[in-house]
């Protein structure tokens, strides 16, 4: 029976997964240079290690991925992680999630990532500055409601927080030249996530999330977007402010279970589509990513995943291939999850391992589900 | 250097760029790679010079920033602070520096480096505010001297409020002196009406706006205080006061105003620029004292260095070109004559061709030889400027004298490995800042190749694309000798993506590559 129905709707499933990627792939990018750039490297080991395609079902960290999830958990789940990119950037995160049956989901999620390790800027004069740090922090609170055994709708809150640089004070004396840098920072408490998830069949899940928009400003008359402002500092009387703007996404998101020789196989796929600004007017510079992975349940306690991510799609496919393919960068995503015990308590480790889209190196992600 | 000539100067500066020189046609010798400390100099746009002997100031946009150099051991001396210097002198181990006052910041105070505490001290003095009407202002009538100069072991000043006024660095006292009277004043008496002047056209033109020296006849320093319309000769060993006529010699040109005044303390020629009714461009005069004319010398000249035995080198400024003039045949008071010009001296380092030149001057090691600097300036962090000298500058001698060339820049030489941008955190849209507007990609490659530079944001998305397959010169093969496979002029990135969009602010990676195999990682913060 579930086969059945599972025939019947995946063609349609994918037919509106290809219908999307060819309308986004007549659009043109970009997302590169947009405000907001660290939010959009998937959070935590498994997801990552799935390419980052957990919209539809994430395993943990819901609040983050898709806040509709949290009526459907299970159990009570907290999570701790960390992470090593290439280049430097490093992030940390934690979480913790549970339900009040029947029907609410509560969740909270804190994400640190930047680069702490900027040691080779040089002033005009070709002085090295000290080294410098780029730090964000993202808070999210999330609230889910089981509308339907099959629907469910979330809401996630955030705070998002930046610092770094801007300027720097320099004086030349006797002894040398002496400088100092001036760090600049900008908060922003009104980002939204909207999250819808819709179970098909016990085998398939879909996902919607409206991610990042800012629907209070949108009610006082500006455009809905997150918006950072920063307070430039400068050592001269020149600090400014600038203002910058979170692109709002939107994600789709399915997951599919399966078996693979007997053994549990999950295959998951998001596309995130950068289609419009605050205002819900269509960017002129859409982009769409995909990201897609698979899980598989080799071991009772152990689980493979293997996963692709972050490969855009734009018109530059057909109008500019040459530059297309020649900035193509994507990345190959691989872990594992491990369950075992420790301090006498069920714990999931999970590590993901990826490349970084230009080949700098290794991107690493360790982290600890506990379920209870 | 007066106030207005300064200023001048920083609104041709934007010109400068459009109109880069090409002065390799004019070059009587080619100058070969220096060899030079070049981590020291703390800018490469120079305003300005002041000195004698071996030891030069340098005045460059770096405010208060002033570098030593002997010519043979290029030993320097960088101070730099938060203020802005209009005009400099040198002299008795202490550098006076005329500030720009208009922020309000220096009120009341000169500022000077004594070199021999190696600190840097001012000095305060209160005058009169003739043209401030505004009590709020007036009460700061401030230190507005828009140039300096030294002789006699004082220096003196061209101060807006105070006419020539004396400061000792010693005593940290100011006096005050008027044409016409031998007596000197404290700040506080000082009116300009006290000067005696009658002239209709205001206040304005009872202001000494211009200071310099030459020698008297007896030997002594002189003091030439200019106002628009006069220049006086100040004695400062009796005090007594003299003044030239504003008299051109060539009956086809009718006195318009005094706009420079040149001299120093070896020579006994004078020269000023003068503004000529009808002419657009001011006329560089020498004064004829048997004649008590002006004589014209050249045409739109921004400075004037004195060699020994009455040689003069003329700094000739438009907005097409500049150009080095030597002046080699005044030697008498008679009118000079258009072969008394050597051949133009121009300066040009490989690729390097500097976009203005702002100032010369010429330090005397003994009676015919000495070393002329010269002062370049552009509004551009991506082309060439800096300082340019020769050692062994000769009278009648040029055409083989080679120039060295120092100028800020380190040198890299351990490949792809060392690349960064300069500057590292870039302001793309701040107009204060218009050097920091875009950063320059700092390189070097082991062997000849073509280069890739692209951006990408946190997560490794793709920004833009600075250059793609660019040929670029192996690293030992830089005609600077500096180690670097830059292209200044295309390894630039304003902050923007491949869209012509402006990045937020944050921090990016960038990726150089090479076909041959190498390549780089790096990071910047775009601060808009």
């Amino acid at each position: 029976m579930e086969k059945s129905l599972l025939q019947n709707k995946t063609p349609r499933i994918l037919g509106s997964f290809i219908f999307v990627v060819c309308i986004l792939g007549e659009c043109m990018c970009q997302v590169g240079g947009e405000a907001g750039a660290y939010l959009r490297a998937p959070v935590g080991a498994a997801m990552t290690a799935c390419g980052g395609s957990q919209t539809a079902e994430p395993q943990y960290l819901s609040t983050w991925w898709n806040p509709a999830q949290l009526s459907n958990l299970n159990k009570s789940i907290f999570t701790l992680g960390t992470g090593l990119y290439s280049l430097g950037r490093t992030e940390a995160f934690g979480s913790f999630e549970f339900k009040l049956p029947p029907r609410v989901g509560i969740g909270l999620c804190a994400l640190y990532r930047g680069d702490q390790v900027i040691d080779n800027l040089y002033t005009l004069d070709e002085t090295k500055l000290e080294t410098a740090s780029f730090t964000t922090l993202t808070i999210k609170a999330a609230l889910s409601y089981l509308v339907t055994r099959k629907l469910s709708l979330g809401l996630s809150f955030g705070v998002f927080y930046q610092s770094l640089p801007t300027s720097y004070n320099e004086s030349f004396t006797e002894s040398g030249n002496q400088t100092s840098l001036n760090y600049s920072d900008a908060t922003s408490v009104s980002g939204f996530s909207l999250g819808m998830q819709y179970r098909v069949a016990d085998s398939l899940s879909l996902g919607l999330v409206l991610r990042d928009i800012d629907p209070l400003q949108g009610l006082s008359g500006r455009p809905a977007s997150i918006t950072m402002n920063w307070q430039l500092v400068s050592p001269d009387s020149y600090n400014t402010t600038v203002t910058d703007e979170i692109l709002p996404a939107l994600v789709l998101g399915a997951v599919f279970k399966h078996r693979l020789y007997g053994k549990p196989l999950r295959l998951s796929c998001d596309i995130d589509g950068y289609l419009f600004d605050g205002s819900f007017t269509k960017l002129d510079h859409m982009e769409a990513h995909i990201n897609a992975g698979a899980q598989w349940q080799r071991w009772q306690t152990f689980c493979l995943r293997l996963g692709i991510n972050d490969i855009a799609i734009n018109r530059d496919i057909y109008d500019a291939s040459t530059d297309y393919w020649r900035n193509f960068g994507f990345r190959i995503t691989g872990g594992f999850g491990w369950d075992v015990a420790l301090f006498k308590k069920p714990i999931t480790i999970n590590y993901s391992a990826a490349t970084d889209k230009v080949w700098a190196g290794l991107d690493q992600m360790l982290d600890f589900v506990y379920k209870f | 250097m007066t106030k207005d000539n300064l200023r001048a100067k920083r609104r041709g500066l934007g010109s400068a760029l459009i109109a880069t020189v090409v002065f390799s046609c004019f070059a009587p010798g080619l100058a070969t790679a220096a060899d030079l400390p070049t981590k020291e100099i703390t800018s490469n746009n120079i305003l300005g010079f002041a000195g004698n002997g071996d030891t030069l100031w340098m005045l460059t946009d770096q405010g208060i920033n002033t570098t030593i150099a002997a010519s043979d051991t290029l030993t320097w001396l960088g101070l730099k602070t938060s203020f802005r210097a209009l005009s400099m002198a040198f002299g008795s181990k202490t550098v006076v520096l005329c500030l720009d006052t208009t922020n309000g910041q220096t009120i009341n105070k000169l500022w000077f480096y004594n070199h021999s505490n190696k600190s840097y001290d001012s000095a305060s003095a209160d005058f009169n505010g003739n043209l401030i009407t505004s009590p709020a202002v007036k009460s700061n009538a401030d230190f507005m001297a828009g140039a300096v100069t030294y002789g006699n072991g004082y220096f003196w000043l061209a101060n807006n409020d105070g006419g020539l006024v004396r400061f000792d660095p010693g005593q940290k006292s100011f006096r005050a002196y008027f044409p016409g009277k031998t007596k000197s004043f404290a700040p506080s008496e000082i009116s300009l009406d006290s000067f005696g002047i009658k002239d209709s056209a205001g206040l304005l033109q009872k202001r000494i706006s211009g200071v310099a020296v030459c020698k008297g006849s007896a030997g002594n320093a002189v003091i030439m205080a200019m106002t628009s319309n006069t220049v006086f000769l100040f004695n400062p060993r009796d005090t007594s006061w003299d003044s030239l006529t504003n008299t051109i010699s060539d009956n086809t040109m009718t006195f318009s105003e005094f706009k420079n005044i040149f001299g120093s303390p070896n020579s006994p020629f004078i020269f000023a620029s003068i503004a000529v009714k009808d002419l657009e461009k001011p006329q560089l005069c020498r004064y004829n004292s048997v004649q008590k004319k002006w004589v014209p010398v050249a045409s739109d000249v921004s400075s004037v260095a004195f060699g020994p035995d009455s040689t003069a080198y003329l700094l000739l400024s438009s907005s097409s070109s500049d150009k080095i003039r030597k002046l080699s045949g005044a030697k008498t008071d008679t009118a000079v004559q258009a072969s008394s010009f050597g051949t133009r001296i121009s300066i040009s380092m490989n690729y390097n061709t500097p976009d203005l030149i702002t100032d010369i001057a010429y330090l005397s090691k003994n009676d015919s030889a000495g070393a002329l600097w010269i002062g370049t300036y552009s509004s551009a962090s991506t082309v060439n400027n800096g300082l340019f000298f020769s050692r062994h500058e000769e009278i009648d001698e040029r055409a083989n004298v080679p120039f060295n060339y120092v100028h800020r820049e380190r040198k890299i030489q351990s490949g792809l490995k060392e690349a960064y941008a300069v500057p590292g955190i870039l302001f793309s849209d701040r107009s204060q800042s218009p050097d920091a507007a875009q950063t320059v990609f700092t390189y070097s490659l082991s062997q000849a190749s073509d280069v890739t530079i692209s951006i990408y944001d946190w997560n490794m998305n793709f920004v833009k694309d600075v250059i793609v397959n660019r040929p670029r010169p192996a690293a030992k093969d830089d005609p600077l000798g500096n180690g670097r496979s830059t292209n200044r002029k295309e390894d630039v990135w304003d902050g923007k993506n491949s869209s012509g969009k402006r990045v937020a602010v944050g921090v990016y990676y960038y990726k150089i590559s090479a076909k041959s195999g190498e390549r780089a990682f790096g990071k910047i913060i775009v601060a808009k």
